[in-house]
C-alpha cells in the first residue's frame, strides 16, 4: 500500500486567536492556548475560557511529544482499490492528554500504526500546513 | 397523555444521486405534500404550518411551497438548526406549533437533490475558516473521515470488530431486499463486506449510506383531531432535540472527552426522551436508527440503552438487530444504507408505518417505535411514536 507523505494541501485560515498555534507549528513547535486563570487548555483555540469566560489566555510551549489517539487511513481516490493513502489522526500532547490535535502521521507504515503509540511533532514540510506526527523510535 | 400525532405520510420515489433531474426539489416536495395530505384525508390547502430540519438539499422554502400549492396562510414556519441531527426533532417543532395554537395541520418536509453537490463532500466544499482549518489541514474533509476516527477509537476501546459493522450492513440490506422502494436490494454476505473497497479505514464502501434524491412529507396534528381521521394515528409519545456540551460540535470538534468521543452523542437525548415518554429501552419494539455510517448504529444501540456502552459490537454480532429473531429489530425498511438517504426522514415514515401495522417488513405487535436523528453536529434528536 502506497502511503503518501501527507494529505492533499488545504489552505489554512487563521485569526488573532488561532495564529500562534499555526506560527509555532511552521517551526515544528507545539503550543497550546490555556486560560490565564488556571483553567484548561482549549483546542481549537477560542476567545473565551468556557469555565470562567475570561479572555485572558496564555500560550504554553509543549515538548511536542504526543500519543496517537485515533487514526484513519484515507484513500486519495476512493473509487480506486489501488489508491494511495494518507493517514489522518488525532494525537494528544503528553502535557495535555485530554486535548486532541488533528494531523497527519508520517514516516510510519500502516501496519505499524497503533493507538497509544508515542509520536512527535515534526516541522511542517513544504507543501502542507498540517500538523505532522511521526513515531518516536528507539534510535532517535 | 399524547398531545399530537402523525396522521399522513407521503414520499416520492427514491432516485440515485442526481437522477431526479429535471425535477426540482420544490416539485418533489409538492408531490410528497400532496400525497401526505391525501393519506391523511385532508385538503392540501388545510395545511397551515411547516417544519423542517437540515435544508442542505436546498431549493425548498415555505414561500415557494405555499405559492405552488395555493395554501392561503401559515401560522408556523421553522427549522431545527444543524443538519441531519434534527430529522426526528422536526416532528417536535410541529408538535410545538400545534401546542401553541399556531397551526392545525403542520407539514414536516424534506427534499434532497444531490445533482450539483454531494453530501459526502459537504465539508470539503467549505471555504477555509479559523475553525475548520484545524481538521481540513489534515485531510479530514468528509463526514466519513470523522466517522472513521470515531469508529477506530470504539474498536480500540471496546474491542469492537469490523464484523459488527458488517452485520449492520448485511442485516439492513437483507431488510431492504423485500422493500420495493429500496434502491439497494441485492443481499450481501460477510465476504462481500470484506471485499468492499476501503474508503477511510476502518470504513469501507458498505459502511457508508447511499447518496440519493427524493422528498418526504408528513402531516402532524393534535391528538384529539387525529383520533377521527383517515389513518390510525402515530401518537408522539415524546420528541426531544438538543445535546450535551461533551459532544458539542461532535464530528468537527474532535475534542469530545474520551467518555463521549466513541459514542453517538445521543445519551442525553435518550435520557430526556425516555423520561418524557415514561418508557425505557425495553419497551421499544422497533428502532429506526439514523444509519449514515454503520458504526453509529452500534453506538446508538448503546446510547439508547439497548445494550451497555461498549457492548454494541457483540450485541449486533449475536443477531440482536435482525428482523427475524432479533431482540430489537433495527431499520426494517433498509435505512439510509440500503433504502434511501433523504437526510434520515425516511426513518420517521417507517416508524409511522410500523405503528399503523402497514410496513413492508412489519414487526409484530408494535406499540412503541424509536426514531433517532443523525449523530453529527448539534442538535441531535430522538422521537418515540406510540399506538
Amino acid at each position: 500500500m502506497e502511503v503518501v507523505a501527507f494529505s492533499p494541501p488545504a489552505e489554512v485560515d487563521f485569526d488573532a486567536v488561532t495564529e500562534p498555534f499555526w506560527m509555532a507549528l511552521r517551526e515544528g513547535r507545539l503550543t497550546l492556548q490555556r486560560c490565564a486563570h488556571g483553567h484548561d487548555f482549549r483546542m481549537p483555540p477560542m476567545l473565551y475560557c468556557p469555565e470562567c469566560h475570561s479572555t485572558d489566555a496564555e500560550w504554553v510551549a509543549l515538548s511536542g511529544r504526543m500519543r496517537l489517539y485515533t487514526y484513519t487511513i484515507v484513500s486519495l481516490r476512493p473509487r480506486d482499490a489501488e489508491s494511495p493513502v494518507y493517514v489522518a489522526a488525532l494525537a494528544c500532547p503528553e502535557e495535555a492528554p485530554d486535548t486532541k490535535i488533528f494531523g497527519n502521521v508520517i514516516e510510519c507504515a500502516v501496519e505499524e500504526l497503533a493507538i497509544g503509540m508515542p509520536m512527535e511533532i515534526v516541522q511542517a514540510s513544504a507543501g502542507t500546513d498540517a500538523a505532522l506526527f511521526r513515531p518516536v523510535r528507539g534510535d532517535r | 397523555m399524547h398531545r399530537a400525532a402523525i396522521v399522513g405520510i407521503g414520499t416520492t420515489q427514491y432516485y440515485r444521486r442526481g437522477e431526479s433531474l429535471p425535477r426540482t426539489p420544490r416539485d418533489m416536495a409538492c408531490d410528497a405534500i400532496i400525497a401526505a395530505a391525501a393519506d391523511a384525508g385532508i385538503p392540501v390547502k388545510a395545511i397551515d404550518g411547516f417544519a423542517y430540519f437540515s435544508n442542505y438539499g436546498g431549493g425548498i422554502e415555505t414561500g415557494g411551497l405555499i405559492e405552488s400549492l395555493g395554501i392561503p396562510e401559515v401560522g408556523f414556519s421553522a427549522s431545527t438548526t444543524g443538519g441531519g441531527g434534527g430529522s426526528a426533532g422536526a416532528i417536535g417543532l410541529a408538535q410545538a406549533a400545534i401546542a401553541n395554537g399556531d397551526s392545525r395541520y403542520v407539514a414536516v418536509v424534506q427534499s434532497l437533490q444531490q445533482a450539483k453537490s454531494r453530501f459526502g463532500a459537504a465539508f470539503a466544499r467549505m471555504l477555509p475558516t479559523p475553525d475548520n482549518s484545524f481538521y481540513r489541514s489534515a485531510g479530514v474533509g468528509a463526514p466519513g473521515h470523522f466517522a472513521a476516527l470515531i469508529a477506530r477509537r470504539h474498536m480500540h476501546k471496546y474491542g469492537t470488530r469490523r464484523e459488527a459493522f458488517a452485520e449492520v450492513a448485511i442485516s439492513t440490506r437483507l431488510n431492504a431486499s423485500t422493500n420495493p422502494a429500496a434502491l439497494m436490494r441485492q443481499p450481501i454476505t460477510l465476504d462481500d463486506y470484506f471485499a468492499s473497497r476501503m474508503i477511510a479505514d476502518p470504513l469501507c464502501k458498505l459502511d457508508f449510506c447511499l447518496e440519493t434524491d427524493g422528498a418526504v412529507a408528513m402531516i402532524v396534528t393534535a391528538a384529539d383531531v387525529a383520533r377521527d381521521m383517515a389513518q390510525k394515528p402515530a401518537y408522539i409519545a415524546a420528541c426531544k432535540h438538543g445535546g450535551d456540551r461533551n459532544w458539542g460540535r461532535g464530528f468537527m470538534w474532535g475534542n469530545m472527552p474520551d467518555e463521549y468521543f466513541s459514542s453517538s452523542g445521543q445519551r442525553s437525548i435518550a435520557r430526556r426522551l425516555y423520561a418524557a415518554a415514561d418508557l425505557r429501552s425495553g419497551d421499544i419494539d422497533v428502532a429506526l436508527l439514523y444509519d449514515h455510517f454503520t458504526p453509529f448504529v452500534v453506538m446508538q444501540l448503546e446510547d439508547f440503552g439497548f445494550c451497555p456502552v461498549g457492548e454494541g459490537g457483540p450485541f449486533v454480532e449475536q443477531g440482536a438487530i435482525r428482523l427475524r429473531g432479533g431482540s430489537i429489530p433495527v431499520n426494517p425498511h433498509g435505512g439510509n444504507l440500503s433504502e434511501a438517504y433523504i437526510v434520515g426522514i425516511t426513518h420517521v415514515v417507517e416508524g409511522v408505518r410500523q405503528i399503523r401495522g402497514t410496513a413492508i417488513n412489519q414487526v409484530a405487535d408494535v406499540s412503541h417505535a424509536l426514531i433517532s436523528g443523525g449523530p453529527g453536529p448539534m442538535p441531535l434528536s430522538g422521537l418515540i411514536l406510540s399506538t
